[in-house]
C-alpha cells in the first residue's frame, strides 16, 4: 500500500490492572492510507473505543506495534504526538464557559509559547477551521449555549486547528438527529478531500457509513476484517454481524431490515 | 484600575488600627526609613506595614492556589485546603499546644513561642504535602488525589479533636486563638521569608497557565494537546502547597478567601483563560483581603476582629449576591 499514514502489526489491545491482562480484541493487522476517511463499526462491547484509546495513546498497548509515520508511537513524546494526531472525544468537556474561539484556539497549543499567546498565523488557522465546519457565526458563543449538533462541529474545528494529518473521532453521530448524523460523516468526507486528512471514526451508524466512507474496519469478537464498502458487503460479514433473529442485511440496498 | 485599588485599600489598611495616627506621619513613616524617632512611625514600620503586605501576600496567594485546584479538580467547590493542608498544619499547632504538657518547664515555653507555633504548622503542612505527592504519583485518576485529601483531612481532624478532648481550658483556647488566623506579628525577617516561599509559588503558577488552560477540556484532551499531565499535576500540586502552606503557618487557616475570589473574578470578567485570572485573582485576593483587615481593626476603636470570621461575613454574601444576579455560575 502507497504511502500509510498509520500501520497496525499485531495488536492487542484491553486492560491492565494490577498484573490482570483484559484482552478485548487480538491480532489487528491493518495499514490505513492517507486521505482515506475509515469508519470502525461493530457491535457493543467489541472494542472500537478501546481500539481509538490505544491508537492516540490514552491507553498503554498490551502487545504488538503501532506507526503512525513510520514512527513508532510509544517513542513520539506527547507534543510530537499531538502535531501527528489529533482527537475528539464522547466525553464533556470540563469547562461548558469556554467560547467556540477559545475551544478551537486550545487546538493550538502544541505550536504556541509557554503561555500559550496565539499569533497572527494562529488565529488565521482557527478562522480557517471554523469556516471549513460552518460555525464561524457560533465564534463567539460560549460552550453551554450550543446544540449538540453545534457543539460536536466545534469539537472538528479543534481538531482541525490542531493541523494533524491523522484526525481520530470516537462516535461523532450520538447524540444527534437523522440530518446532523448524515451532515457530520459528510463533513469528515469533505474534510478528507479538502485537506488531504486521514479520518478515523467509530460509528453504529453503518448504513452512513457504507455510502459516505472509504474503508470499514468491522471488528467482531473473533476477528476483524477491514476494506471497502463494497468488498466488505461481498464477504457477507455485515450478515453476521449481529445475531439473526431480529435484523437482516440486505445486500441489494446495503441496509438493515427488521424481519416481519 | 484594580491596581490602583489596591494601593488605596493599602494606604487606608495602615491608617487604621487602635492608635490613631495622622495621615501625614504615615506618609512620613512609609517613605522616611532612616526616621525611627516616634512610637507612632514604629507602630507603622513595625506593625502596620508588614501587616498590609501579609494581608496581600495571603489574599493573592489563597486566591490563586483556590484557582489552581478548582481547575485541576474541575470542581468548583475546591480550595487550597481540599488537599488537606491546612489539616496538616492544624495538627501540627494541635500536637504542640495541646501535647505541651508532655514537655514541661523552659522547654514548653519555647515551643510555644511564635516561631514553635510557625514551625509546627509548616511541618504539618509538609507531611501532608508529601503524604498527597506520593499518592499522586502512584494514582491515575486526578479525582483520586481529591478523596484522598479529603480523608487525610478528616483524619487529622479526628486527631485534633481527641486531643482537644484531653487537654485543659487553657491550651483549647490557645489552640483555638491560632485557628481564627491573625496577619500581624510577622516580623521583617519572617515577612522576607514568606515572601520568598509566595514568590517560588507563584512562579510554578504561572508556568503552568498553559496546562491549566488546556485542563479546561478536560485531562484526554488535555492530553491530546501534548500536555505531560503527571508533570503538570505535580507542578500545580507543589505550587498552591507552596503558598497555601506558607500562608497557613504565617498566618493561620484563613477560610473562604480561597474559594470565594476565583468565583468572584470568573463572574466579574466574564473568562476561563488563566492569562486573564491569574493575575486579575491575585489582585482581588489582595482587595479582599486588605478590605477585611480594615473592617476588622473595627475602624475607630480599640477591638479587632479574628480576620478568619471577617473574610467569611464580608466574602459569603457577595459571592451569593453575584451569583443570584448573574442566576449561573461561571466555571
Amino acid at each position: 500500500m502507497k504511502n500509510p499514514i498509520l500501520q497496525i502489526q499485531d495488536l492487542s489491545i484491553g486492560y491492565k490492572e494490577s498484573g490482570n491482562e483484559t484482552v478485548i480484541s487480538r491480532e489487528i493487522n491493518v495499514d490505513f492510507e492517507k486521505g482515506k476517511l475509515i469508519a470502525i463499526v461493530g457491535a457493543n462491547g467489541v472494542g472500537k473505543s478501546t481500539l481509538l484509546r490505544t491508537l492516540s495513546n490514552l491507553q498503554p498497548v498490551l502487545s504488538g506495534s503501532i506507526k503512525i509515520d513510520d514512527q513508532p508511537l510509544d517513542l513520539l513524546k506527547p507534543v510530537e504526538l499531538a502535531a501527528k494526531l489529533s482527537l475528539v472525544l464522547t466525553e464533556q468537556i470540563a469547562s461548558k464557559n469556554l467560547t467556540v474561539s477559545e475551544i478551537v484556539g486550545l487546538g493550538r497549543q502544541p505550536y504556541t509559547n509557554w503561555l500559550g499567546k496565539l499569533s497572527p498565523k494562529d488565529k488565521e488557522l482557527i478562522e480557517q477551521s471554523l469556516a471549513a465546519t460552518h460555525t464561524l457565526e457560533l465564534a463567539d458563543r460560549k460552550c453551554h449555549q450550543l446544540s449538540d449538533g453545534q457543539f460536536q462541529k466545534v469539537m472538528i474545528a479543534r481538531a482541525l486547528a490542531q493541523e494533524t494529518p491523522l484526525i481520530i473521532l470516537d462516535e461523532p453521530t450520538t447524540h444527534l438527529d437523522m440530518y446532523h448524523k448524515a451532515y457530520i460523516l459528510n463533513l469528515l468526507k469533505n474534510l478528507c478531500v479538502e485537506f488531504d486528512k486521514t479520518i478515523i471514526f467509530s460509528t453504529h451508524e453503518i448504513e452512513l457509513a457504507l455510502q459516505l466512507s472509504d474503508n470499514l474496519l468491522v471488528m467482531q469478537s473473533d476477528k476483524v476484517q477491514f476494506g471497502t464498502p463494497n468488498s466488505l458487503i461481498e464477504t457477507g460479514v455485515f450478515e453476521s454481524l449481529f445475531p439473526n433473529d431480529l435484523i437482516v442485511f440486505d445486500k441489494k440496498t446495503a441496509s438493515f431490515k427488521v424481519k416481519k | 484600575m484594580l491596581s490602583l485599588l489596591v494601593l488605596v485599600l493599602f494606604v487606608v489598611n495602615i491608617s487604621l488600627g487602635s492608635v490613631h495616627i495622622a495621615f501625614d506621619t504615615i506618609l512620613s513613616s512609609l517613605f522616611d526609613f532612616n526616621d525611627e524617632g516616634s512610637t507612632q512611625t514604629y507602630i507603622i514600620q513595625h506593625y502596620r506595614l508588614p501587616k498590609a503586605i501579609t494581608a496581600i501576600l495571603v489574599g493573592a496567594g489563597l486566591g490563586i492556589s483556590g484557582m489552581l485546584m478548582q481547575t485541576l479538580f474541575r470542581n468548583p467547590l475546591a480550595g487550597p485546603f481540599v488537599l488537606g493542608l491546612s489539616s496538616g498544619a492544624s495538627l501540627g499547632v494541635a500536637l504542640l499546644i495541646m501535647g505541651s504538657g508532655l514537655f514541661g518547664g523552659i522547654l514548653a515555653t519555647t515551643l510555644l513561642s511564635y516561631w514553635g507555633i510557625t514551625a509546627a504548622a509548616a511541618i504539618g503542612c509538609f507531611a501532608v504535602l508529601l503524604l498527597v505527592v506520593s499518592v499522586a504519583n502512584k494514582v491515575r485518576d486526578t479525582m483520586a488525589i481529591l478523596i484522598i485529601g479529603l480523608m487525610f483531612g478528616s483524619l487529622t481532624a479526628a486527631f485534633v479533636s481527641v486531643m482537644a478532648y484531653f487537654s485543659s481550658a487553657e491550651q483549647l483556647q490557645k489552640y483555638v486563638f491560632w485557628s481564627y488566623g491573625s496577619l500581624g506579628d510577622l516580623s521583617w525577617n519572617e515577612l522576607a521569608l514568606f515572601t520568598v516561599v509566595f514568590l517560588i509559588g507563584l512562579l510554578l503558577s504561572i508556568l503552568s497557565i498553559k496546562s491549566l488552560n488546556s485542563l479546561l477540556l478536560g485531562e484526554n484532551y488535555a492530553q491530546s494537546l501534548g500536555l505531560k499531565i503527571k508533570r503538570s499535576r505535580f507542578i500545580i500540586i507543589i505550587a498552591t502547597s507552596l503558598l497555601a502552606g506558607s500562608i497557613t503557618a504565617f498566618a493561620g487557616p484563613i477560610a473562604f478567601v480561597g474559594l470565594a475570589v476565583p468565583h468572584l473574578t470568573r463572574q466579574i470578567f466574564n473568562t476561563t483563560d488563566h492569562k486573564i485570572l491569574l493575575p486579575a485573582i491575585a489582585l482581588y485576593g489582595a482587595i479582599l483581603m486588605l478590605l477585611c483587615d480594615s473592617i476588622a481593626q473595627i475602624p475607630f476603636s480599640q477591638y479587632t476582629l479574628p480576620i478568619n470570621a471577617v473574610t467569611s461575613l464580608v466574602g459569603a454574601p457577595v459571592v451569593i449576591w453575584l451569583l443570584v444576579k448573574k442566576r449561573k455560575m461561571m466555571f
